[in-house]
Order: structure tokens, then C-alpha cells, then sequence
């Protein structure tokens, strides 16, 4: 029995112990500043956020830059090294793991139009033919021509337009949009 | 059950029951039935999901419209499913029949089990329909809301109750190894799987690092204990030969246990988690070596010059396999999360390979062989095809081996080109398309063999004409099987 | 980053003292006295050591009758 115990003591020590040092004690170094700044996050963002969860866009698009001199993420103008305070502390986080399409978490300043994010979602292959990226159309809906006057439809090219038709953005593809412009790091993370 | 199969209690020095070998099989039949084939049916969810999830990389207008089949929520169930549904479940079930073989006690708590696995499958159905229609948390390797994964986790402690109690029970006096690794396991997951669903992690940063901790974990202190106690069984069981030293099986044990511990945090290297913190997983990970190493000798001593014996034996075909897997994964994890290594295979799809040498190299081709052992004996029937067993091996190893060797020899192109910033971002996308066609069409072999896998085994506990023999046949089985 | 260093080295030290004072325990205690008997318990009267399982794929392996045990 008291070999028993003694293994059962060590098999939870040893969990324990690393369970505090990787995840409570990392709390007490970050979340203090973390939690300070006031990021006045609005509710387009916080939904935009969601649809980016939703969709998984995290497992082709990290949102790390990393430090300057580990990688070429600066040398390919994807800005400084992420710190946690660019996250306005919207969970769950968004680090990601996977480069299959570019990093994210400086999207906003180097595509800040809102056009060329709703063409990208609809059809990534209408901006860059050899992307793989997954089309989102349902994050927009197709109208008559004539139906709501003075909004345009998206600029597509020829082999992507439906004949007839034009498409708009839905309220969730303005949500994602203006939450990816949003992703600037050069800002202290307010807008 | 007829009267000779349990033996006449011995009056002096032992007062517990003595259970005989057909006795604890025959009381282990339907719940490690139940557990391995509702797990078998999420290997087949899980394959068809990753095929869908594999095709649309290259294909990406592939039912592109279909929003809840879109590549960011078939991916992650992908792995949810067979995480939580085959490996988890055939895990519990592999499991418990060891306990039983080892502890010669019948598996306590059956009915609870019975009650848990169907929970269990419950909450599975839920958690996939919740990660499908877009509910999903959004934490790799938890995807499934805290709800569902909660749900999971209570059914694993009563599993987990079962284990306790059997071994507390137990008719023998000494813990053979693979006991100290599945006591440990169905200690570590659930505690894993609670402080992960606790609310307290509530900054991204942290979350991060919670996330790794736990992914990271529910690998090595889940999966990796339950399948190493496999190894630790039917390599001796199958060679009728004992371990080559006890003594580094023990070493290996606690080298796992201080060690695997902390290496979640080498999956954010270069991330904004302070430096420290990142450097204490690394030099964690660097010390796995020595577990490895202690178990990579330990099986391979026992095994070598066996050649035959592992030829003709399908269980022993699928663990040896596995067990070579497990030393060349943790060596290749220990050398990935060095910082020069890390810069460059870190965001490719070298570490997606990784992954899958991991948990299907490893995990499921020792499940696999485990089942090949275990199912003949537990439901007293002969496997339906023995060129169909071979046809299940060849097939899984041919394709997994495609997968990573296509897979990691362009992600090192990927990741050198990624950190050249001379090259345009799309190369590093366009490089890869013909290997992830490969990736594809391995999976269709992997693919393949599962099925296989399935029909046997379909055929096995389905076969009516047949009921199951009674302990005589048993005992003819045994000797065919035994040289 | 020397908090965190200090941290670093004050738990590193208790951890390697601690499992230092396991295994002096362990080891003076007489654990490790007889330790490769261990590997001996997957095997019981009903199946003993020396006797090979699950060799189902044998007989279609090879044409000829192949009585060589090869028994260790």
C-alpha cells in the first residue's frame, strides 16, 4: 500500500507542479498588464472576432509576429514582434500554429481597404489566382441588379460574376472586415 | 459460466478469488467490445473528415458553399473526433483490459462504464454537430465547447473509478509498469480536461499557453501512457519473452512523468509569452530524451532478433511499428523545439506531419495492434481474413509513411523559403500543392485500411450464425494461436 | 527577468533535491534490490513465459511445416 501511495503522490506532484508553473504562474506576469489598458473594443469587432473563430480561420493564418532576427515576419513588413497586449484581450486567443496563408496579426495595416477584405472572403482567387484559401459566400448575398440602388457589388472579375446579379456584403462579412482592419499593431491596440 | 473455469480457492496465505484467464476475458467482452467499437466508428468519421479537410487544400472550391463543411470547421473536428472518439475510446477500452490481464480481477464497475461510454458518444455527437454549425470554443485540441468536454470528462473519472477500484482490489501483489502508466493516465486526463475547462484563463496570452499546455499534454500524458502500458504488455505477451530490463521501464516511467509535463510551451516559441517561460519547455523537451531513449531500448532489446515472431504475429506487426514510431516521433519533437530548428519548421506543414507520426504513427497503430490481440480473445472467434490483416497493415503503413515523408520534406522548403523574404508569400503556398495531393491520396490508403479494419471486425461480432464458443473452444483457440 | 530567473533556479533546485531524496529513499529502502523480477508479471501459470502468442499469420507464411519453436 505504501507503494502504492508513494506512486500516486508522484504522479500527481509531478502534474502539479508543472501545471502551475506553465499555466497559473504565466498569469501572474501577463495578465496584470494585460488587463489594464481600456481597448474600447466595439461591437463590430467583437463580432468580427467571433465569425473569425467560427470559421476557423486560425488553422491556415497565425496572428504571432515574430521578434525581429527569428524568421523573416519583419523583413516581409508584417511589423513588429506581437506583444500580449495586441490581442484587447478578445478570447479565445488567436495564435495560431499554421502558415499556410500569411500571419494576420498586422492585417489591418497592410490591407486596410474594406473592398479588397469583402473580394478576399468571397473569392480569394479573384485577388490572387493561386490562392487556396476556402471561398466564405455566406457571408454575402446575392441581389437582383436593380435591387438596392446606389450600393455597388462587388468588383469581380469576369468568371466569378453571376450574370444579372451583384454582391453585397452581409451584416457578418462588415463584422469580419472591419475586425481584420482592425488588426494593427503599430497602434497601442485603441482605436 | 461452467464451474471449472474458476479455480478452488486457495485456503492459506490468499483469501481473494482466483480468476482465471477466460473468466476475466469473458467478463471484459462487452465493455471493451463497446468502448473499441464506438471508437472504431469515430476512426471512420475522423477519416472521412480528414479526407474532406485534405482535399479541399488543394481543391479549395471543393463543396466550397457548403458553409459548415468550410476547411476551418472540418479540420478541427477532424481531430476532435479522433482524439476524443477512436483513440480516446479504444484507448479506455485497450486499457482496462490490461488492468484486468495484470491485476486478475474482473473490470469493476461495468455497468457505470457501460453508462459513461454512451454518455460519452452522446456528448461526442453534440460536441461535432456544435463545431459544424460554428460553436466551436476555438482552442486547438479543444474545440469542443467547455459543455461537451466537460461531459467527456466525467465519464473518463468514472472510468477512472473503475481503475482505482481494480486496483485496490487486485489479486496480485506486485504493479507491473504498464498498471503505473494507465493509473497515471486515468489520473492526468481528467485533471487535464477540468483545469483546461476552468474559466481562469481569461487573457489571450495565457490562454495560449494553457492551450499548448493542454494539447501538448493530452498527448503525452493521455495517449502516450496508454499506449506505452500496450507495448509494455504485448511485447512480452506475444514474444512469451519478459521486458529486456524492468529496471528502465521504472526510469522511463518517471522520466515522463517529470518531464513531459512541461513541454507545451515549446509550441510557442518566437510567440509574446515571455522568453522564460518558452525556455523552461525547451530544456524539458531536450530531457525527453532520456525517457525515450530508456523505452526505445527497453522494446527494441526485447524484441530484436524475433524477426519471425513479429512477421507472423498481426498484433506484434502493428506495435513494433508503433513502437519504432514513438522513438523517431519524441527524438524529432526534442530536436524541433530547439530555437534554430523551431525558426524554421515552426507555422509548416513539417509540424503537421509531426503530429500525425504522433498520434496515428504511435498512438493508433498501437490501438490497432491492441485490438488484434484483445478482440479474438474476448469474443472467443477467429479474425474473419488473415490477408485481409495484412492488407490492414500495409496499407496504414505505406500511407502514413507517405504522409509524413511528403509532408516534412516540403515543410522544410516551406519554412526556408518562408524565413527568405526574397521569396513572394504565394510560392511558399504553391510549392506545397503536389505534396498535399500526395497527403490526399495517402489518406485514401489509411482510409482503405480502416475500412478493412472495420469490415473484420464487424464481421468478428456480428458473425449470428455463430454464438460464442464456449471455454473448450477457448482453449483450442489458445493453442492455435500459441506456438 | 531575474524575477524570473530566481524563480527559476530556487525550483529548480527543490525539484532536483527532491527526487535526489526520493531515490535515496528508494534505493536504500531495498527497492531496487530484486528489480528485474518485475518484468515477470504479465505472465502467470496459464500463460508462462517462453510460449509465443497470436502467430495466427503462420501458417500462410510459410508452405512447408516449420517445427523450430525457436523458444527462448
Amino acid at each position: 500500500m505504501i507503494r502504492l501511495s508513494i506512486l500516486l503522490f508522484g504522479i500527481i506532484a509531478t502534474f502539479v507542479i508543472a501545471m502551475f508553473g506553465l499555466t497559473i504562474v504565466p498569469k501572474f506576469f501577463i495578465d496584470e498588464g494585460v488587463r489594464e489598458p481600456t481597448y474600447l473594443t466595439s461591437f463590430e469587432i467583437t463580432e468580427g472576432h467571433r465569425i473569425f473563430v467560427r470559421e476557423g480561420c486560425i488553422y491556415c493564418h497565425s496572428k504571432q509576429v515574430r521578434p525581429e532576427g527569428f524568421g523573416a515576419d519583419f523583413e516581409r513588413g508584417w511589423g513588429r514582434a506581437s506583444l500580449p497586449t495586441d490581442y484587447r484581450n478578445l478570447l479565445p486567443h488567436n495564435l495560431g500554429t499554421m502558415r499556410t496563408g500569411p500571419d494576420l496579426a498586422n492585417i489591418g495595416a497592410r490591407q486596410p481597404s474594406r473592398d479588397w477584405h469583402y473580394l478576399n472572403l468571397y473569392q480569394p482567387r479573384a485577388i490572387n489566382e493561386k490562392s487556396i484559401m476556402p471561398p466564405f459566400p455566406w457571408l454575402f448575398e446575392v441581389y437582383s441588379e436593380r435591387a438596392r440602388p446606389g450600393r455597388d457589388g462587388l468588383s469581380l472579375p469576369e468568371q466569378y460574376r453571376i450574370p444579372g446579379m451583384k454582391v453585397l456584403p452581409a451584416d457578418e462579412a462588415r463584422y469580419l472586415a472591419t475586425y481584420l482592419i482592425s488588426l494593427v499593431q503599430e497602434s497601442t491596440g485603441t482605436e | 459460466m461452467k464451474k471449472e473455469n474458476i479455480k478452488p480457492v486457495d485456503p492459506g496465505n490468499n483469501p481473494s478469488p482466483h480468476y482465471s484467464v477466460s473468466e476475466l476475458d469473458r467478463k471484459a467482452r462487452f465493455v471493451v467490445l463497446f468502448l473499441i467499437m464506438s471508437g472504431v466508428f469515430w476512426l471512420l468519421l475522423g477519416t472521412l473528415l480528414a479526407l474532406l479537410a485534405s482535399v479541399k487544400m488543394h481543391l479549395p472550391e471543393f463543396l466550397g458553399n457548403a458553409g459548415w463543411l468550410t476547411f476551418g470547421r472540418v479540420r478541427p473536428l477532424h481531430l476532435n473526433t479522433v482524439v476524443y472518439g477512436w483513440s480516446s475510446l479504444t484507448g479506455a477500452g485497450v486499457a482496462l483490459w490490461i488492468l484486468s490481464r495484470l491485476l486478475k480481477i474482473p473490470i469493476q464497475l461495468r455497468g457505470y462504464i457501460l453508462v459513461a461510454g454512451v454518455i460519452w458518444n452522446i456528448s461526442l455527437f453534440v460536441g461535432s454537430i456544435q463545431i459544424l454549425a460554428g460553436f466551436s470554443r476555438g482552442i486547438e485540441w479543444l474545440e469542443f465547447p467547455v459543455s461537451t468536454m466537460v461531459a467527456m470528462v466525467l465519464c473518463v473519472i468514472i472510468i477512472s473509478a473503475s481503475v482505482m477500484q481494480m486496483i485496490i482490489m487486485r489479486n496480485v501483489k506486485q504493479l507491473y509498469v504498464s498498471v503505473w502508466y494507465i493509473l497515471a493516465a486515468f489520473l492526468w486526463f481528467p485533471l487535464l480536461g477540468l483545469v483546461s475547462s476552468l474559466p481562469v484563463f481569461d487573457t489571450p496570452t495565457v490562454q495560449a499557453g494553457m492551450n499548448w499546455w493542454y494539447a501538448h499534454n493530452a498527448l503525452g500524458l493521455w495517449f502516450t501512457p496508454i499506449c506505452l502500458a500496450a507495448a509494455y504488455y504485448f511485447i512480452p505477451k506475444v514474444l512469451g519473452r519478459p521486458i529486456y530490463s524492468y529496471g528502465l521501464s521504472l526510469l522511463g516511467f518517471w522520466g515522463l512523468a517529470l518531464f513531459y509535463n512541461w513541454n507545451g510551451f515549446h509550441h510557442l516559441i518566437g510567440s509574446p509569452l515571455p522568453t522564460w517561460f518558452v525556455t523552461i519547455s525547451i530544456s524539458a523537451s531536450v530531457m525527453m530524451v532520456i525517457p525515450v531513449v530508456v523505452v526505445a531500448v527497453n522494446h527494441h532489446m526485447t524484441v530484436v532478433g524475433s524477426f519471425k515472431a513479429v512477421k507472423y504475429s498481426p498484433t506484434l506487426r502493428f506495435v513494433v511499428f508503433a513502437a519504432m514510431s514513438y522513438t523517431f516521433v519524441s527524438l524529432q519533437g526534442s530536436m524541433q523545439s530547439l530555437r534554430s530548428v523551431n525558426e524554421v519548421i515552426h507555422f509548416t506543414h513539417f509540424v503537421a506531419a509531426h503530429a500525425h507520426i504522433g498520434m496515428y504513427a504511435f498512438v493508433s497503430m498501437m490501438l490497432f495492434g491492441a485490438c488484434y490481440y484483445i478482440i479474438p480473445r474476448i469474443t472467443l472467434r477467429e479474425w474473419h481474413s488473415k490477408s485481409l490483416i495484412k492488407w490492414h497493415f500495409w496499407l496504414t503503413a505505406i500511407g502514413i509513411i507517405i504522409y509524413v515523408g511528403a509532408l516534412q520534406f516540403i515543410g522544410l522548403f516551406q519554412g526556408w523559403s518562408m524565413n527568405n523574404p526574397d521569396v513572394p508569400f504565394t510560392d511558399t503556398v504553391t510549392m506545397t500543392i503536389p505534396y498535399l495531393v500526395a497527403r490526399s491520396a495517402s489518406g485514401i490508403l489509411m482510409g482503405a485500411g480502416h475500412l478493412i479494419f472495420a469490415w473484420l471486425l464487424i464481421k468478428m461480432v456480428f458473425r449470428t450464425s455463430e454464438q460464442p464458443a464456449g471455454a473448450q473452444v477457448l482453449d483450442n483457440i489458445r493453442k492455435e494461436f500459441t506456438v | 527577468m531575474s524575477t524570473g530567473a530566481l524563480i527559476l533556479v530556487i525550483s529548480s533546485l527543490l525539484i532536483i533535491g527532491g527526487g535526489l531524496a526520493l531515490f535515496l529513499w528508494a534505493f536504500f529502502n531495498g527497492q531496487f534490490d530484486h528489480i528485474q523480477k518485475g518484468s515477470m508479471l504479465p505472465f502467470d501459470e496459464e500463460e508462462p513465459p517462453g510460449r509465443r502468442t497470436d502467430q495466427i499469420l503462420r501458417e500462410i507464411e510459410e508452405g512447408e511445416h516449420q517445427t523450430r519453436g525457436s523458444r527462448k
